[in-house]
């Protein structure tokens, strides 16, 4: 008898998965999104491109001296790494929501964007 | 998972039938929530485009006019725009909901849910406000 609920309790172990701690990179990642997100798209996605010449030079030595401090492009890239975690998490279970039922490398794959393109970001940022 | 549930289909149990695969256009709900979803991947490739912005303004006044050039590309702007639009619903939504999630306690009452959203409402015009003063000058 309690060889068998033993059994049974290793059968719940193992289906532990890594659910709980990706819910809660889904959640920062929204809370950051919602927040910083319509900013950075009204301002680096219209504002600066249609400021004209002169702005845009301004907008550049500012932002640009900014993120020569390595601790603020480590944050930066870790704001918009959390979002795009949130993103591809929300791209993968749609996935689900569109009856898709893909192999787990694509699984693999879509989270490995939201961890590799941030840290490219950031490699890249502080060679520069 | 009950034994109940393992049971094979019979007449007095029939086996649930498929949802078709647009069942997500179904309704207005069904609809609203299928757009929802569909912005992460707007949100998402806005994402990678503004990784690469940060990369650009690390290398130099050059690499930075190119990307700003991109972004004035008129298939860029299109989606530029389409991704204004969803970023706000997905905002919206989230504060809408996000007293659900959030409870601060004031001694034995809790505050109220406009009060959580209305300070998400503000971060968010702050957050605005900070970037706009930055790129237009700001303190150097």
């Amino acid at each position: 008898m309690n060889l068998r609920e033993n059994k049974r309790a290793d059968r719940v172990v193992s289906r532990r998965t890594g659910e709980p701690w990706r819910w809660a990179l889904f959640g920062a990642g929204g809370q950051v999104a919602a927040v910083v997100m319509p900013a950075l798209v009204i301002v680096f996605g219209l504002l600066i491109p249609f400021a004209g010449r002169g702005d845009d030079k301004l907008a550049y030595e500012r932002f640009s001296s900014l993120l020569a401090n390595p601790v603020v492009a480590l944050l930066v890239f870790g704001g918009l790494g959390v979002v795009l975690w949130h993103c591809c998490h929300r791209i993968y279970h749609a996935l689900h929501d569109l009856q898709i039922e893909p192999p787990k490398w694509v699984r693999t794959a879509i989270y490995a964007v939201a961890v590799l393109v941030p840290l490219a970001g950031w490699v890249l940022t502080a060679l520069g | 998972m009950s034994d109940l549930d393992q049971r094979p289909a019979s007449n007095r149990r029939p086996l649930a039938q498929p949802l078709p695969r647009t069942w997500f256009l179904g309704t207005t709900e069904y609809r609203l929530y299928a757009l929802r979803e569909a912005s992460a991947l707007f949100l998402g490739i806005f994402v990678i485009n503004v990784c690469w912005a940060v990369v650009a303004l690390s290398r130099g006044l050059e690499t930075w006019e190119r990307w700003l050039a991109f972004q004035r590309h008129p298939a860029v702007v299109v989606f530029t725009v389409i991704t204004l639009a969803m970023v706000l619903l997905q905002s919206v939504t989230w504060f809408q909901v996000s007293p659900k999630a959030i409870r601060v306690r004031l001694g034995e009452r809790q505050l109220r849910a406009s009060w959580i959203i209305a300070a998400q409402y503000a971060a968010a015009f702050v957050v605005l406000a900070l970037l706009i003063w930055r790129a237009r000058g700001g303190r150097s």
